[in-house]
C-alpha cells in the first residue's frame, strides 16, 4: 500500500475499518481459540467435485429467490438490491449470485475484519450471525446491510453464508441517504460488525436497536427477518452437504472452483499485452447548491496474469461524494467479472486473487473517515462502475484473441438515477416514494451489437422495473406516461447505445408534498467507448400550474414532456427541497448510454433499419450519422459518402488525405478499438496513417478537436448552461482519414489522459 | 389511449371515445391485425374502459379476436397482466381455428362424449372455454404428468408424491401434497412473466439427451444443459450426433439394450456410444464404465436438487414422499433418484403407461373452471365487504360456467384465497377460505396464514405488526369424470427372466449378471427382486440390487428399498 501524502500532516493511518476502509492485511490476525477448517489436502474425483460444485451455487441462488419471495421492500422486490455469497472459512469469497455485482466484495471483507475483531471477544460460534452495515468496514453505505451466518464443522470454522439486503431507510438526519451531508454524523450510524443472532435465535434487544433508527421500522423488521430467515436456510442446505459429503469433499470443491476461475481469468488477461488502461468519469455538486465537477480515475495495470487497480487522477474526498473500499473494489470487480468472467456462474473468488488494490488515501474512492458515505449508491459508486467498465473495455480491445476483445460490454449508465419524494399524509405522518424507474436502464454500444432499449443494467442483471401499479398502490401518484426516449445524438456511434425512459406523474391524494433529492445533470456523464457520442442527461423537472386534474377530466391525458404544460423553473442537479402540491407533474427520464465508435462509421444499413422501425427520423439519420435518405425512403450512397467525408473534413477542420479503412480490413500488427493499430512499435490509424511511437500518447498526434460539450449536438444542450460549460468534448480525429478515434468528455483544463499504454510491441 | 383509472376503480380521466376510434381504426388499416390485446392501468378495479374499446374494435372489425387484461388475467401489476392478455391474443386465433377444426372433426367422426381440452390449472374444460381463454391451455401437456400422477396416487392412497417426468431434453418435477397438485402462480414463458394459477410443474435441461463434457477449467465432469435434442440425439441413435449423451451411458452400462430399444425398432448403435463416452473419460482418466456411471451419478445429483429445492422451499422433506418416475427415460433411472434422495418407495405409474402419463392425466383430470377476483383487504377483513365481493365472484362463475355449457348446479365449489405481507409482491399464500358465516373467520384466516408461513420459513420471519393483505378470491368449480383405471390386474403371472446380462451398476461400481424381464408378462402383484431389468414397449425399468418391484392391482409398478 502506498504511504499517505507526504505533504499531509496528519500522522499515518491505517486501512483498519477505522479511520480509513478496511483492507486485509495478508495474514488475517484471528484469535488463536477460533479453529478454521482447512480443506487443502483433500482430492476429489470430477464427478463428485461437479456434483458438489452445483449443489454450493444452487444453494446460494436458492438463497437469493428466497430473499426475493419474503421482502417487502420495493427496493428488494424489483431493484434485487441484494447479494448473497458463500464465503470460505477465511472470507474469501467462493461465490455470488446474480444480483447486485458491486456487493461482491463487501461480505468477505465484512467476514474477516470480524475475524480479525470479533474473533477473541465476543466470539464467534456456531449458530451465531453476525451483523454490519459500517461502510468503513466492508458495507456499501448505511442501507446495506451485511448478515454473515458461520457454518462450523464441529469446533471448526468452515465457511461463511451471508447475504448483504439494501434497507430503504435506517435513520439519520433527512430520509433513506443525505446527498447534502458533509460528515458522516449526518447521516444513518454505522453498526460496525456485531452478533445478532445467538443460537439461531435473533437477539431481539440488538434487532429492536437497529429497527428504531428507521423511519419505516414495518418494513426494516420484515426485510431483517426475511433476511435472517433466508441465511439460516441456506446455512442448513451447507451443514447438509458437509454432512454428506464430508467436509474436506465440500472444502476441496470450493477451494478447487476458485483455482478454476482464477486459471480461466488469468489465461484470459495472458492474451492481452502488459500495459496501463486509465478511464477518467465526472460528476457534478459534491453537496446541493455546490457548482463543481468532480472526477474519478481508475488506472488498471496489467502484468502477466495480475492487475493492479489504482485511483490517482481521482479528485480529493469532498462533500457527500465519496465511497468506501467496499463498493469502490465491488464496482472494479464487476466490471472485470462482468466483462472477462461472466461463465463463471457467480464463482468470481477466483478472479479476485489476481486483482490488488494500490489507492492513495483521501480521494472521493479512498476516503478518510469521517467522510459521509450514504451518498454511494446513486452517483459515486455507478460513476466508478462506468469508469472500470470502460477501463476494462480498453484493455479488452487490445487482446490478441477476437473472442475476448467481443466480451466487451460498452459504456454503461454512470449514475443510478432515482429520485426520492416524500409527502404528507392527510391523516398525518410521512409516504416516502422511491423511484425504481432506474432499473430500466439501458445497455451501452458493444463491439459488435447496439445496446438495448431500457435493458436494464449488467451489474444488476436480475433486477426489473415496478409496474405502475404498484407504486401507484404503495404512494400517492398517479402517472400520466411512461415510454423510451427518442433516439438522437446521445449514444450514437458505430454501433449505438439503447435508449433510456422518461415519464411524468402527479401526487394524487395528498395536497403537500417535498422533492428532498433528485438528480437533474447539467451535463451528460458518460464518454463513448472508442470514439462513440457521449449518452444523454438525465432530467428532473417539475411543471407548475398545469391546471392537470381539469385537464385530466376532460380526457386529456399528456403524452409527451411538451403536452404537459404549466411553467418549468429550472432546478440544480441536487436539491434544495423542492415543494409539490397536487397542481404539479414531475417529469423525469433515466437516460440513454453511450455509443460505440464513430458515429460515421455506422452501417447504413443499420440506420435505414433504424428509420424503417421507427426508432430514428430520417432527419436525425442525416445530421448525426450522415446518411441521406432519399425520398422514396430508401438511403442514397452517392450522398451519404458525400456528406460523411464532408462531416469528417467539418469537424477536423481540413479535407482528409486518405480513405476510410474497411472495418473488415485484415493487419499485420495489434488491432485496439475501433481504428488503431500498433505495430513495429508504432502507432497507426487502420487508414495507415502513423500517429506517433508506441510509447507515447497517440492523442498528441491525433487532431483534437475541442468543445463545450453542449456544442455537439442540440441534443446536448442543456438546462444549466453555465454548469454544462465546465466539460467539453475532446474528439480525437485522425489526421489522414478523420475518422474519430476515441473522445474525451472532461472538466474543461483537465490535461489529456494517456489511457492506453503497452508496454510491448 | 386517452383514459386514466385510479387504484380505487375511479374514473380520472374519462375515455376519449372518437380519438380511440381513429387510433384503432388506424391499427387495423395499416397493420395486419389478426388479434387485438388490450390492457389498462386498474382494469381490475374497473374494467369500464377495457370493455368500451373492445366493443369499439368489434363494431370496426366484426369477428376480431379482442382480448382483454380484466378478463384473462385480473390481477395487480400492469406488465404481468400485460403478458398474460398479449400471449392470451398471440395464441388465441390459432388455438380457437385448431380447436373447432378439431371438435368438427371429431363430431363428423360421431365422437359420442363431449370434447374437452386440458388446462394448465389441472383441470379440462369444454372447447368453449378454451376458446375464451387460450392462455389456460398454454403448456398444459406437462400438466397432464402432474394431473395423471395426482390421480393415480389418490387411487394408490399414496398421500405425498413427487412427480418426475424424464424425456430427452428435460427433466420436470411437480408435488402432490395430501392427494392434491401443487399450484404456483407467478409462470415465466422464455423471458415473459405472468400470473396464471397452473399445476406447478419446474424443469430442467437433464434429460437423456444431455450432453456430458469436461469443464476446461476444473476438469471436472458436466451434465447438459446442452443437449442432443432426438436429432441429431445421443451417438447410440446413429443419426449423427457425436457428443456422448445421459442416453449413451445407460447403453455403455447395459441399463437400455441396444437391440431392445422402442422394442427393438430402432436398432442402437452400443459400439460408437461406447468410443463416444470412452475418449471423454481418457480426458479425466476414467474408464468408459466410470465414466458413463459417473455422468448418471451427476445427472442424477442434479434432477435430485431440483427435488430438494421444490420440496424443501415447500417446508417439505423428501424422504416422506413416494417418488413417481415417468416419461421414457425415468423409469431407467428411477433407481438412482431413489438412492440420491433417501426415498425409500418410487411408483413407475402403469408400467408400460409410464412413457404416456400425461396423456392419461388429461384424461382423468375433472371438468374444471377457475375464477378470480382482486380484492385490496386488510386482515381483519370487513365481512360486509367480503360477502358482497364473494357474492360477486360466486355470480361471475355462475355466469362463466353456463357460457360455456355447464350447469352450476351440477358443480362442485372450492374457494380459497391469495394472502401475504403488505408489501410483498411475487410472495402469494394460497389457503383455503374458512366459512365466511362462521363469527370466527379472521382470527381463523390469521392463524392459518401464520402457521403456513411459519411452516414454509420459519417462525422468525414472521412480521406481528405488519398488515397481511387478502388479495385475491379464487373460485373452483368442478366435477369429477369417472375416467380413472380400475383395478382389474389381480392375477399373479408365471412369468420368468428372459435372459440375463451383465449390467454395470452405479451403485457397486461393477459388472453385474442382471436377469432380465419382459414385462409385457408381468401381472398384478408380481414380484421380483433387483438386480432386474424390465423391458417394455416404450422404456426399460431398471431395478438395482437390494431393490425390490412389485406390480399392483392397477398395473403400477412398486419399487422398494434404495
Amino acid at each position: 500500500m502506498s504511504e499517505a501524502d507526504p505533504k499531509d500532516m496528519t500522522p499515518p493511518v491505517a486501512w483498519d475499518g477505522i479511520a480509513r476502509s478496511y483492507m486485509p492485511p495478508a495474514k488475517l490476525a484471528i484469535d488463536p481459540s477460533l479453529k478454521l477448517f482447512d480443506a487443502r489436502s483433500a482430492n476429489v474425483d470430477p464427478i463428485t467435485f461437479e456434483v458438489v460444485r452445483n449443489a454450493l451455487i444452487s444453494a446460494n441462488f436458492e438463497h437469493g429467490a428466497l430473499l426475493e419471495k419474503l421482502c417487502t421492500s420495493p427496493v428488494l422486490l424489483f431493484g434485487r438490491d441484494f447479494q448473497t455469497s458463500l464465503l470460505s472459512a477465511d472470507g474469501e469469497l467462493a461465490c455470488m449470485g446474480p444480483n447486485l455485482q458491486y456487493f461482491g466484495n463487501s461480505a468477505a471483507r465484512t467476514a474477516q475484519w470480524t475475524l480479525e475483531r470479533r474473533s477473541a471477544n465476543p466470539g464467534i460460534r456456531p449458530g451465531d450471525m453476525f451483523f454490519s452495515n459500517d461502510a468503513y468496514v466492508g458495507s456499501p453505505h448505511q442501507n446495506d446491510c451485511v448478515l454473515l451466518a458461520p457454518v462450523f464443522v464441529g469446533d471448526e470454522l468452515f465457511a461463511w453464508v451471508s447475504n448483504i439486503i439494501h434497507h430503504m431507510d435506517v435513520g439519520g438526519a433527512v430520509p433513506k441517504q443525505n446527498s447534502g451531508a458533509r460528515e458522516v454524523w449526518q447521516e444513518a450510524p454505522l453498526f460496525p460488525s456485531f452478533r445478532l443472532v445467538e443460537d439461531r435465535v435473533p437477539r431481539e434487544d440488538l434487532l429492536a436497536m437497529f429497527i428504531r433508527q428507521s423511519r419505516l421500522p414495518l418494513m426494516v423488521e420484515a426485510d431483517m427477518r426475511a433476511a435472517i430467515a433466508a441465511c439460516e436456510a441456506t446455512r442448513g442446505k451447507i451443514e447438509a452437504l458437509v454432512e454428506r459429503y464430508s467436509a474436506s469433499t465440500v472444502g476441496a470443491v470450493l477451494a478447487g472452483a476458485l483455482d478454476a476461475g482464477e486459471r480461466m481469468f488469468r489465461a484470459r488477461l495472458e492474451t492481452i499485452p502488459d500495459g496501463c488502461w486509465s478511464h477518467r468519469v465526472y460528476t457534478e455538486a459534491a453537496v446541493p447548491g455546490d457548482r463543481n465537477a468532480y472526477c474519478y480515475q481508475i488506472n488498471l495495470t496489467k502484468r502477466g496474469g495480475r492487475l493492479v487497480v489504482d485511483n490517482r487522477g481521482t479528485d480529493p474526498q469532498a462533500g457527500a461524494i465519496s465511497l468506501t473500499f467496499g463498493p469502490f473494489s465491488g464496482a472494479v470487480f464487476a466490471a472485470l467479472t462482468s466483462q472477462l468472467a461472466a461463465d463463471l456462474s457467480g464463482v468470481n473468488g477466483g478472479v479476485y486473487r489476481c486483482v490488488e488494490f494500490d489507492l492513495e488515501p483521501g480521494l472521493l474512492s479512498s476516503p478518510n473517515h469521517p467522510a459521509p458515505i450514504s451518498y454511494t449508491g446513486a452517483a459515486p459508486v455507478g460513476a466508478c462502475i462506468y469508469a472500470a467498465v470502460i477501463a476494462v473495455g480498453k484493455m479488452i480491445s487490445c487482446s490478441r484473441d477476437p473472442e475476448v476483445r467481443a466480451l466487451a460490454l460498452g459504456p454503461t449508465i454512470p449514475h443510478f438515477y432515482t429520485n426520492g419524494l416524500e409527502f404528507d399524509r392527510p391523516g398525518g405522518g410521512l409516504e416516502l416514494f422511491s423511484s425504481l424507474d432506474g432499473m430500466f436502464g439501458s445497455l451501452g454500444a458493444m463491439p459488435h451489437r447496439d445496446g438495448v432499449a431500457a435493458g436494464g443494467h449488467s451489474w444488476i442483471p436480475e433486477s426489473v422495473a415496478p409496474n405502475i401499479e404498484n407504486y401507484e398502490h404503495q404512494s400517492p401518484l398517479l402517472f400520466l406516461y411512461r415510454r423510451h426516449l427518442d433516439a438522437g445524438a446521445e449514444g450514437a456511434g458505430r454501433t449505438r447505445g439503447g435508449v433510456g425512459v422518461e415519464q411524468a406523474f402527479v401526487p394524487y391524494g395528498v395536497t403537500h408534498g417535498r422533492a428532498p433529492s433528485h438528480m437533474n445533470e447539467s451535463f451528460p456523464k458518460s464518454q463513448g467507448q472508442w470514439g462513440g457520442n457521449p449518452g444523454s442527461r438525465s432530467f428532473f423537472r417539475i411543471h407548475r400550474k398545469t391546471g392537470i386534474e381539469g385537464r385530466l377530466a376532460q380526457g386529456q391525458v399528456p403524452e409527451r414532456s411538451d403536452e404537459i404544460g404549466g411553467e418549468v423553473t429550472p432546478l440544480a442537479y441536487k436539491g434544495p427541497s423542492e415543494p409539490l402540491g397536487p397542481d404539479d407533474v414531475i417529469e423525469w427520464a433515466t437516460p440513454t448510454t453511450a455509443g460505440w465508435g464513430d458515429p460515421l462509421s455506422r452501417d447504413v444499413a443499420m440506420v435505414e433499419a433504424d428509420v424503417a422501425r421507427g426508432h430514428l427520423l430520417p432527419e436525425v439519420a442525416k445530421r448525426v450519422f450522415g446518411v441521406v435518405f432519399a425520398p422514396d425512403g430508401k438511403t442514397d450512397p452517392d450522398a451519404t459518402a458525400t456528406l460523411r467525408r464532408a462531416m469528417r473534413a467539418e469537424r477536423m477542420g481540413r479535407e482528409p488525405s486518405r480513405d476510410l479503412a474497411a472495418l473488415d480490413a485484415q493487419y499485420d500488427g495489434l488491432v485496439v478499438g475501433d481504428a488503431l493499430v500498433l505495430r513495429q512499435g508504432r502507432w497507426a490509424c487502420r487508414c495507415g496513417e502513423d500517429l506517433g511511437a508506441a510509447h507515447d500518447n497517440y492523442k498528441h498526434t491525433a487532431v483534437m478537436a475541442e468543445a463545450p460539450v453542449q456544442q455537439l449536438a442540440s441534443e446536448f444542450v442543456s438546462d444549466d448552461p453555465e454548469m454544462a460549460d465546465l466539460m467539453v468534448l475532446r474528439q480525437f480525429l485522425c489526421p489522414g482519414c478523420g475518422v474519430r478515434i476515441d473522445t474525451e468528455l472532461v472538466r474543461a483544463g483537465d490535461p489529456v489522459l494517456h489511457d492506453v499504454r503497452i508496454e510491448e510491441s | 389511449m386517452h383514459e386514466r383509472i385510479d387504484r380505487n376503480g375511479r374514473v380520472v380521466a374519462p375515455l376519449d371515445e372518437e380519438r380511440a376510434r381513429e387510433t384503432i381504426r388506424h391499427l387495423l388499416d395499416t397493420q395486419e391485425i389478426e388479434a387485438l390485446a388490450i390492457c389498462l392501468l386498474w382494469s381490475f378495479r374497473n374494467p369500464a374502459h377495457e370493455r368500451r374499446l373492445a366493443e369499439i374494435a368489434r363494431e370496426l372489425r366484426p369477428g376480431l379476436f379482442v382480448s382483454l387484461s380484466c378478463e384473462i388475467a385480473p390481477q395487480l401489476g400492469e406488465y404481468e397482466r400485460t403478458v398474460a392478455t398479449v400471449l392470451n391474443a398471440y395464441v388465441g386465433p390459432a388455438s380457437v381455428r385448431y380447436l373447432r377444426d378439431t371438435g368438427d372433426r371429431l363430431a363428423a367422426r360421431s365422437l359420442a362424449s363431449p370434447f374437452l381440452v386440458m388446462q394448465s390449472n389441472g383441470g379440462v374444460a369444454p372447447v368453449s372455454a378454451a376458446e375464451r381463454k387460450p392462455l389456460v391451455t398454454l403448456d398444459s401437456g406437462p400438466t397432464g404428468g402432474l394431473a395423471g400422477a395426482a390421480s393415480l396416487s389418490r387411487a394408490r392412497g399414496d398421500a405425498n408424491v413427487i412427480a418426475t417426468d424424464m424425456g430427452g431434453t428435460s427433466f420436470d418435477v411437480g408435488l402432490v401434497v395430501a392427494g392434491e397438485p401443487v399450484m404456483a402462480e407467478m409462470r415465466t414463458l422464455s423471458q415473459y412473466t405472468y400470473r396464471t394459477p397452473h399445476l406447478d410443474v419446474r424443469s430442467i435441461a437433464c434429460g437423456g439427451g444431455s450432453i456430458a463434457w469436461v469443464d476446461p477449467h476444473t476438469r471436472a465432469l458436466r451434465v447438459g444443459p446442452h443437449s442432443a435434442g432426438s436429432s441429431p440425439g445421443p451417438v447410440a441413435y446413429g443419426r449423427g450426433g457425436t457428443q456422448p449423451t445421459v442416453t449413451d451411458a445407460d447403453v455403455v452400462l447395459g441399463l437400455v439394450r441396444a437391440d431392445g430399444f422402442l422394442d427393438g425398432r430402432m436398432p442402437l448403435d452400443a459400439e460408437g456410444a461406447r468410443a463416444a463416452i470412452g475418449a471423454l473419460g481418457e480426458q479425466i482418466g476414467l474408464s468408459p464404465e466410470q465414466t458413463a456411471a459417473g455422468i448418471l451419478q451427476v445427472n442424477n445429483a442434479a434432477a435430485a436438487n431440483l427435488i430438494r429445492q421444490r420440496t424443501i422451499q415447500q417446508g417439505l422433506d423428501p424422504r416422506d414422499f413416494t417418488l413417481y418416475a415417468f416419461g421414457g427415460a425415468g423409469p431407467v433411472h428411477v433407481w438412482g433418484f431413489t438412492r440420491e434422495l433417501g426415498v425409500s418407495k418410487a411408483v413407475i405409474p402403469l408400467g408400460n403407461g409410464a412413457s404416456t402419463l400425461s396423456a392419461y392425466g388429461i384424461a382423468t383430470s375433472d371438468v374444471a373452471l377457475q375464477l378470480d377476483r382482486a380484492c385490496d383487504f386488510s386482515l381483519p377483513v370487513a365481512m360486509d365487504a367480503l360477502h358482497a365481493a364473494l357474492a360477486e365472484l360466486d355470480r361471475g362463475a355462475e355466469d362463466e360456467a353456463r357460457a360455456v355449457g355447464l350447469d352450476p348446479a351440477t358443480l362442485a365449489v372450492e374457494r380459497s384465497c391469495l394472502l401475504r405481507y403488505r408489501g410483498q409482491f411475487f410472495q402469494s399464500l394460497s389457503l383455503p377460505l374458512p366459512d365466511p358465516s362462521d363469527a370466527s373467520f379472521n382470527t381463523k384466516l390469521r392463524e392459518a396464514f401464520e402457521r403456513e408461513y411459519a411452516r414454509l420459513y420459519g417462525k422468525g420471519a414472521l412480521v406481528l405488526l405488519q398488515d397481511v393483505e387478502l388479495f385475491a378470491l379464487r373460485t373452483r368449480l368442478s366435477r369429477a369424470l369417472d375416467t380413472a383405471v380400475s383395478a382389474d390386474r389381480t392375477e399373479r403371472s408365471a412369468a420368468s427372466p428372459q435372459e440375463s446380462r451383465k449390467v454395470f451398476w452405479p451403485t457397486h461400481m461393477d459388472w453385474i449378471e442382471t436377469p432380465v424381464w419382459d414385462g409385457t408378462q408381468l401381472r398384478g402383484h408380481d414380484r421380483l427382486e433387483g438386480p432386474a431389468i424390465v423391458e417394455l414397449p416404450h422404456t426399460s425399468v431398471a431395478l438395482a440390487p437390494g431393490q425390490s418391484l412389485e406390480v399392483d392391482a392397477l398395473g403400477n409398478y412398486v419399487v422398494q428399498g434404495a
